[in-house]
């Protein structure tokens, strides 16, 4: 497309609307009558290959909520100058932190949230994707592929879950056999690792059961689970224990630059310094960007919702099972599925609904019926009966859907990992490696040459499960700490001692969530109705403070001590 | 690994649990109870108002005290209770069961011959009844916000919403305004309350809390800490009706929606489920359809009072007793239900019988009701109900010993 055509399209769609290029990017001005309108405007903005798409379009009335910032205000951070400065505690941002932690340098996170991997990075699937369904040539697809590789040695040091289950994607229709010249051809271009294809009859031996609409299958081994939330803490427990400062509750609200250089930035823990500052705000990346004075891309948040159902569904699917993705290419979902998690429990979705809220994590029931209705085809004994909990997460979308990974454009100080959505999870290791080196080039250009860090230790102090463990040697466990045997989540058989070591690892948030997150208390299907005053206590305990002043995530679990009430109460 | 052995395993040491342990202690078993809390009691020990053993004791006490006078029985006989100890699996042998189980002691394996589960049941969640919107600090299922006032000593809030008119909702919207929290009202998605009159009266009416029937909770509104409810009319099959929907201020929601009869740990053996109870298939002494397997108490129906739970554990434990000498089972009948009834618990009937109580519960309200029931033909038990609550579990007594013809009930309005 010319740019004289997209000019005249936008006309097209809104006559208040209006396109130029600036440096490079197209850039989008102007009004619209609905978000949607938004949307397609920045579309058909990105088929013109430009350098980015800053959509600037504007619906009146219609106005995304602010973002939230931690009412925490202090002087922590104040004329403090760092080497390297992170925005962002995601899987991607943490995956750098890492990276940057094997070097002598100092490295500070900061996150506006009260633990890290908050937002994206915890709420999705947690499948490392095979990339069976990306372009070849787009950079998702490249950091994809490398990502992927990385996993099994990842998990090995840093002591996450992680399997490689495999995936199949089912053909509905005979005619999908057509296809499979075209799979192996992209294949070349786009490598994927074993990949396999079965007839019907050996799917049925393979998985047990086969629908009738099964027609065949195509088997990736290289695609895999692990718990999204913990391989974010991982890493950052990882980067805490090698160096890396992390800044929680700290909300970027400004930078200061000059010459295109970075001075200072601003937040609501004081301003501070740094020499490199790294783009991985996810939602916020492109805001960030517009702080720094390097925009050239925008976010449009998409949002997906799952539903997580009870452990006793696992048996519905021992893998990932999605059909054909080619209806849905149109539509950037990665066509969903039923994906069985890494602790047994099975997730139905996820949805992907265009937002201009980038953080609304609210769910519908709407949502949740469209998704069981959808999946239900795949696999017929699908029932709501069997859900436990649902989640919503924003996924941070760029208009060109693929990854940035680059220095800034015009701020010479800048790095920018944004854009990561599905699947930034799978691609986070090598992005971090790639953003690592750009971000010691940098460094090395304003004469600071970073040592590698000799005192790196890739691992992380290893996780205590009893409840995996065979019962001789959870008995001898038991024997040399009694607090392994005390169980207080029945639901996911959750000892006191793995309590209390979620609470004294680095990087501990004594909170009720952040505990959950660590080690699953509350995560069962009772979801936390007998176990959250008893998790409470521990945190209390624990954090030294009275049980009416912890924390469920961001709010007060309780309001007050009884006894304070009654006092109350009496004085009226 | 440590490992012991007993006649009769009880796993559960609340109301349930204790009795079909003395029981099964006086008929001559060893004992062993499996609780998994520091003290026994279960939820008694919570329920700190009074009503309890009204049938039983002609008294009204308060839970922990019903509780207390249990766990004095269980402590003046031979029983042994673990407490602390969680049953982790439970594993089938040729000589009866194996339960593995964690304690501050270690992980060790408890042999019996008879296993009798007393686990209780668990609360549905806010999210298994669809409320959506955001999950802000300040949602809690009422036997959580019981636990955190009447063991714990805090306050889950200030202002409180109580979805559910269940006796626990009803109980928790008493225990909150008592302890200085306002409570705005309580929400009932069904046209009728689900808890007991009494309830209704001692804890609302006196309380001048209002109850909205037809009315559910439907979003939850908040960032920090709950802010706000949504709430919306039902229609007759408890959907919200779009366009209905209010905003309540309240900083707490309780939720009392029902509860779940938790059998996760058996499920795994094999054991027979009834759909309408979401349970397993017992017989008039609780045994499920695994010989030397029980289950009694509120993980084999959710009762109202802790006196009928008492009294079919005793029933529970003699039996249990009986089977790990090597009693013989008897030949099963089914007792089939009817329509008008949601549920009937025992579902089979072990010959001979002679007389058996029946527990059940109308699907809707019934009035002027007459129940029989009949095998091959002849009527073996019938009884007539002024009125039929679902919120209210009735019995009715038969007497079967001869036939082996399925028991049949039939039911009609007059």
């Amino acid at each position: 497309m010319t740019f004289r055509a997209l000019e005249r399209r936008i006309k097209s769609i809104s006559p208040e609307a209006s396109a130029s290029i600036i440096d490079g990017c197209v850039v989008l001005k102007g009004k619209c009558k609905s978000y949607s309108q938004v949307l397609e405007c920045g579309r058909l903005a990105a088929r013109l290959h430009s350098d980015g798409v800053v959509n600037d379009l504007y619906v009146e009335g219609l106005e995304s909520k602010p973002m939230y910032i931690s009412s925490i205000k202090d002087e922590e951070l104040e004329a403090k100058s760092f080497d390297v400065c992170i925005i962002g505690a995601g899987v991607v941002g943490c995956a750098i932190a890492r990276e940057m932690s094997r070097y002598k340098l100092s490295t500070i996170v900061v996150e506006k949230e009260y633990d890290v991997g908050l937002r994206a990075s915890s709420r999705n699937d947690g499948m490392i994707h095979p990339g069976i369904d990306l372009r070849p040539g787009q950079r998702k697809t490249y950091y994809n592929a490398r990502g992927n590789r990385l996993y099994d040695q990842l998990s090995k040091d840093l002591g996450f879950d992680f399997v490689r289950n495999g995936s199949y994607v089912v053909f509905d229709k005979a005619w999908n056999w057509l296809l499979l010249p075209a799979f192996i051809f992209r294949r070349i271009f786009n490598p994927i690792d074993g990949i396999r294809f079965y007839s019907r009859k050996k799917l049925a031996k393979l998985q047990g059961s086969v629908a009738s609409w099964q027609k065949g299958a195509m088997y990736l081994p290289s695609s895999g689970i692990v718990c999204p939330y913990q391989v974010t803490i991982s890493l950052a427990e990882n980067a805490y224990s090698n160096g890396v400062r992390f800044s929680l509750d700290t909300a970027v609200l400004g930078m200061q630059s000059k010459d295109g250089e970075i001075t200072s930035i601003s937040t609501n823990r004081g301003t501070f310094k740094a020499c490199v500052v790294i783009n991985a705000a996810g939602v916020y990346s492109d805001i960030i960007a517009q702080m720094a004075g390097d925009r050239f891309f925008t976010i449009h948040p998409r949002k997906g919702t799952e539903a997580i159902l009870d452990k006793e569904a696992g048996y519905l699917t021992s893998s990932v099972v999605a059909k054909i993705p080619l209806g849905d290419v149109k539509n950037h979902t990665k066509g969903g599925g039923l994906v069985r998690t890494i602790d047994g429990n099975l997730l139905v979705g996820p949805s992907a609904e265009e937002t201009i809220e980038r953080e609304d994590d609210s769910t519908s029931s709407s949502i949740i019926a469209s998704l069981f209705e959808k999946h239900s085809r795949t696999v017929p004994a699908l029932t709501q009966r069997l859900d436990i909990t649902y989640f919503s997460g924003t996924r941070a979308s760029t208009y060109e859907e693929d990854f940035i990974v680059r220095k800034g454009r015009r701020v010479s100080n800048i790095v920018h990992a944004a854009g990561i959505q599905s699947p930034g999870l799978t691609a986070s290791p090598a992005i971090a490696i790639d953003v690592c080196r750009l971000a010691l080039e940098i460094l090395r250009a304003q004469g600071i040459n970073a040592r590698p860090n000799d005192s790196f230790n890739p691992k992380n102090p290893q996780r205590i499960r009893p409840s995996r463990l065979d019962d001789e040697q959870r008995d001898a466990l038991i024997q040399k700490d009694p607090a392994y045997g005390r169980i207080v989540c029945r639901c996911e058989e959750i000892s006191e001692g793995e309590i209390r070591d979620a609470l004294t690892r680095p990087l501990s948030v004594m909170n009720m969530d952040s505990v959950k997150r660590r080690c699953r208390v509350t995560m069962g299907r009772c979801q936390g109705g007998f176990c959250t005053p008893a998790a409470a206590q521990l945190i209390s305990k624990q954090a030294g403070i009275p049980m009416s002043k912890v924390r469920k995530a961001r709010g007060y679990l309780a309001l007050c001590p009884v006894k304070e009430a009654q006092d109350e109460n009496q004085e009226l | 690994m440590r490992t012991r052995s007993f006649d009769v395993a009880v796993i559960g040491s609340g109301p349930a649990g204790m009795a079909a342990a003395i029981s099964a202690s006086d008929e001559g078993s060893s004992v062993v109870i499996i609780d998994r809390e520091g003290r026994s009691g279960g939820v008694l020990k919570q329920c700190v108002h009074d009503g309890f053993g009204l049938e039983r004791f002609h008294k009204r006490l308060s839970g922990p005290w019903y509780a207390q006078i249990e766990s004095d029985e269980v402590s003046r006989r031979p029983i042994e209770v673990h407490q602390d100890t969680f049953a982790s699996r439970i594993e089938k042998t040729p000589s009866g069961f194996s339960i593995f189980c964690s304690s501050p002691r270690g992980f060790e394996r408890i042999d019996c011959a008879a296993l009798i589960m007393a686990t209780g049941c668990r609360e549905r969640t806010s999210k298994q009844i669809a409320i959506h919107g955001t999950r802000p600090a300040g949602i809690f299922n009422a036997g959580t916000a019981q636990n955190m006032v009447n063991i714990h000593g805090i306050l889950p809030g200030r202002k409180a919403v109580i979805l559910g008119s269940g006796d626990i909702g009803l109980i928790m919207a008493r225990r909150l305004s008592l302890e200085g929290c306002q409570v705005i009202g309580v929400y009932e998605a069904k046209s009728e309350p689900s808890g007991l009159a009494r309830n209704i009266h001692q804890c609302l009416d006196d309380y001048h809390i209002p109850l909205y029937l037809g009315t559910t909770v439907t979003r939850c509104i908040g960032i920090e800490r709950l802010e706000a409810v949504e709430v919306a009319k039902t229609d007759s099959s408890m959907h919200p009706i779009a366009g209905t929907e209010q905003i309540v201020s309240c900083d707490t929601l309780v939720i009392s929606v029902g509860l779940i009869a938790e059998n996760e740990l058996i499920k795994p053996l094999g054991v027979k489920m009834d759909k309408a109870t979401s349970a397993p298939v017992t017989d008039q002494y609780s045994m499920t359809s695994i010989n030397g397997l029980f289950c009694t108490g509120n993980c084999r129906v959710v009762f109202d009072l802790v006196d009928t739970v008492s009294k079919t554990s005793m029933i529970c434990g003699r039996r249990a007793s009986q089977i790990a000498r090597k009693a013989s089972a008897g030949p099963a009948v089914q007792v089939v239900s009817c329509t008008d009834l949601a549920f009937v618990c025992p579902q089979v009937i072990r010959m001979p019988a002679g007389k058996v109580q029946l527990h059940f519960r109308p699907k809707k309200v019934l009035r002027d009701y007459m129940l029989t029931a009949s095998q091959d033909g002849k009527i073996i038990g019938q009884k007539y109900y002024s009125v039929l609550r679902p919120a209210q579990m009735e019995d009715i007594e038969i007497s079967a010993d001869e036939s082996q013809a399925e028991i049949r009930l039939e039911g009609e309005s007059r």
